[in-house]
């Protein structure tokens, strides 16, 4: 298929990092690209200022604002996407800030909110989970907080979070549900359960409503038939 | 060879104007209708110099709203039960970039390659320890993340087209402009061509041996339909965006609530029921009681 | 009875379409480079009993001619089903195959592939299915050199990219290597920072270690 079909109704892990990694990010550039003298035609290849600030070649991107890569300063913050922050991070040319939320004040807080509300979740990011795995794994120099004691805490509340879910399952119905603040990931790991069930449950309530009209109709809501079992209609 | 990167780039830069289209920057003309039809920043007419630089900034916020409506479409075509319409001028432009850079590129490396400007250079003792290198990385990167993305989303559709084949072919019949305006010229070539080779294995291999009312591959007046249509009441995450240009005040369609919060009404036909979405807001819904809303980019689909 | 055969060939099909998403769930590649022996049997059975129906000529005005012959109806209809049902569940593996790249291998009958299965692959196809296949890989190769998705790579990695560039160590030593970025002298126990995609095979082989 053009397709293949675990790619078909759900987003793969992979994917859903590919998306958090086009966010903005902050980062402390330990480079600075930005030149004070705009190009000369010839005359200043040897004319650099020092041999960490010269680049022959600006950034020039089709996909973000190049203004910031082409102006960084060294030690000023700015604001690049983050798969290029981990670039240079890899490359150890920049130290990455993390965002607020991210330190123990900020999910102290967050853990605090689920506790006192049991039916909704806390405000995060919708990428606080893909985000905070991959700036531990990459970036785990540059918090100010220890990063063992902020795993902790991230992992408490993904549990927390989890056992809210799993307790909201008994809200699914045939007609709507509302998530709010539940992050990517949390939804994806759900999609394909609450999407299934939901459309079973408005199947056998269109089946139980024409019983009642006492009409019939032509609609094929049987499973196991033709269609189900040989095309792999959801 | 003496070649100066700072020329080549400069002259590539003020070439860049043809990527540079007089489209509304505005986010609220882009998205799946991709209609765009006023022009909200004009470039700066001044000298060159200015002019150069206007239409650079211009290029790259251009760029990075395309991109992130590339991204947005991409998304929402995963999760929507039908063939979201193709966004023409939006992919040509990407494609037109993507091009562009590989072009350039392969210029840049091949530069690296010349011995006068490698020794020119500060000390080189491997590319990762030269600063010289990191545009260059990051520009390969970022191409990759483009291909995929244009990738994943051309063969998503393609499955669909694959899936709705009938669907299509009968829409075809009965709608050729909005069939022409839904797919790409591509998309349309592929669903012509495959929906005749395989109608070519299904006839040689079991329609030809069925009586003459049962060989249609599109017999809608049988027991069950042939025709596959997509499922507009499967259940999609929604996410309620609001308005594009962040006018809140300006939309018709938005109520405020008792509690100072902003919502759309949508209702549910079979149920009777209507259903208060707020902004900012997670929903599990039936598509078809959001799509509308999801044509004028006010939610979208996650 | 009138549609058993039918039946059984559907069951077939679900399994094999299980098996195909058991496969897929791997998601390593090896997925996409089978399809089980076409059940020409079962085929030509379900055929036989559909000329059967025909030919039984039930019909006129009785009630019970005008039942026998709807039933007949009904009987065709769902024969033309599970019969398309199947040609369409092979037709959809086939284009697994076409996409990753396996396609050219199966119809050759595996002459040039390391893969003993990829040559077997080609008996397990009627002679529909491999005009099939070879017209559908005919389509693909033209729709990856369309102008518009030329520079895209379209039956490429669906997994997006990371770690585009890595640090590898030599292992052993391995002479030189020329990428866009320059010749690289592999030596045991250096250190290079190269592009993913170009040193793959070489860390495949053992050359060189991610680092």
């Amino acid at each position: 298929m053009a397709l293949p079909a675990h790619l078909s109704q759900t987003f793969s892990p992979e994917e859903i990092q590919f998306l958090v990694e086009n966010e903005p990010i902050k980062i402390f550039p330990r480079i600075t690209t930005r030149q004070q003298v705009k190009r000369n035609h010839g005359d200043d290849r040897n004319g650099f200022r020092s041999t960490t600030s010269w680049t022959p070649h600006r950034w020039r991107m089709i996909t973000t604002d190049e203004a910031p890569l082409n102006n960084m300063v060294a030690m000023q913050s700015t604001n690049v996407a983050l798969w290029i922050a981990l670039l240079l991070k890899q490359q150890a040319k920049c130290n990455i800030i993390a965002p607020e939320w991210l330190t123990v004040k900020g999910l102290d807080r967050s853990i605090q909110f689920e506790q006192t509300y049991p039916d909704r979740f806390s405000p995060l990011p919708w990428d606080w989970l893909v985000l905070s795995e991959i700036l531990f794994k990459r970036a785990s120099d540059d918090f100010h907080d220890p990063v063992h004691e902020l795993r902790n805490r991230i992992q408490d509340l993904r549990e927390m979070r989890q056992v809210k879910v799993l307790k909201g399952l008994k809200y699914l119905n045939e007609s709507h549900l509302q998530l709010d603040n539940l992050s990517l990931l949390e939804i994806n790991e759900l999609r394909s359960f609450i999407v299934n069930i939901m459309n079973k449950l408005r199947d056998i309530h269109n089946a139980f409503s024409v019983d009642e009209q006492g009409e019939s109709e032509d609609e094929d809501i049987s499973y196991g038939t033709m269609r189900d079992s040989s095309t792999n209609m959801s | 060879m003496d070649i100066n990167i700072e020329d080549i780039l400069a002259e590539l830069d003020r070439d860049s104007t043809t990527v540079v289209e007089p489209w509304s920057t505005s986010q609220q003309m882009r998205g799946p209708s991709d209609d765009v039809s006023t022009v909200l920043n004009s470039l700066p007419p001044t000298s060159t110099a200015a002019a150069a630089q206007g239409k650079q900034l211009g290029g790259s916020l251009l760029a990075r709203e395309d991109y992130e409506c590339l991204v947005a479409h991409w998304r929402n075509e995963r999760c929507s039960p039908e063939i979201l319409p193709y966004p023409h001028a939006l992919m040509r432009r990407m494609l037109h970039r993507v091009q562009e850079q590989m072009e350039q590129l392969e210029a840049i490396s091949m530069n690296f390659m010349d011995p006068d400007a490698m020794a020119a250079g500060s000390d080189v003792s491997g590319p990762a320890n030269n600063n010289s290198m990191l545009p260059l990385l990051c520009m390969e990167a970022e191409l990759e993340r483009v291909r995929f993305v244009v990738r994943s989303y051309v063969r998503c559709r393609f499955a669909k087209v694959d899936r709705f084949s009938t669907y299509l072919e009968q829409l075809h019949g009965v709608a050729p402009q909005q069939f022409e305006e839904l797919l790409s010229p591509e998309e349309i070539e592929y669903h012509a061509r495959h929906f005749a080779i395989l109608l070519d294995l299904f006839n040689n291999t079991v329609l030809k041996h069925m009586p003459a009312e049962l060989q249609a591959i599109n017999d809608t007046e049988g027991s069950v339909n042939m025709v596959d249509e997509p499922d507009w009441n499967r259940f999609v995450f929604v996410r309620v965006v609001g308005p594009r240009d962040g006018k809140l005040e300006l939309d018709p369609q938005l109520i405020t609530l008792p509690n100072g919060k902003h919502c759309y009404t949508v209702t549910i036909p079979e149920l009777q029921e209507d259903v208060e979405c707020t902004i900012g807001s997670i929903y599990v819904m039936r598509y078809a009681v959001i799509k509308d809303l999801l044509m004028q980019n006010k939610v979208e689909l996650i | 009875m009138y549609g058993d055969l039918g039946n059984k060939l559907i069951i077939e099909a679900k399994r094999t379409q299980q098996l195909q998403s058991r496969r897929n769930g791997i998601r390593d590649g090896t997925a996409n480079v089978s399809i089980p022996q076409y059940n020409d049997a079962l085929v030509r059975g379900i055929i036989a009993e559909v000329e059967q129906i025909r030919e039984s000529g039930a019909g006129g005005d009785a009630a019970a001619g005008q039942c026998a012959h709807f039933v007949n109806l009904l009987c065709l209809e769902r024969n033309k089903r599970c019969l398309l049902s199947y040609h369409k569940m092979r037709s959809e593996i086939m284009d697994g195959m076409a996409w990753a790249g396996t396609a050219g291998d199966v119809l050759s009958g595996g002459g040039g592939a390391t893969d003993s299965t990829l040559s077997d692959q080609l008996g397990n196809l009627s002679h529909s299915e491999q005009s099939y296949l070879q017209q559908y890989t005919d389509l693909l190769t033209q729709m990856k050199s369309a102008p518009a998705f030329a520079d895209i790579d379209l039956a490429g990695s669906l997994t997006p990219p990371s770690d585009i560039f890595i640090d590898v160590r030599v292992l052993k030593d391995a002479g030189e290597i020329q990428t866009e970025y320059g010749t690289f002298n592999l030596v045991k126990d250096s250190q290079f920072y190269v592009r993913q995609s170009d040193v793959e095979s070489l860390i495949q082989q053992g050359y060189l270690q991610k680092i």
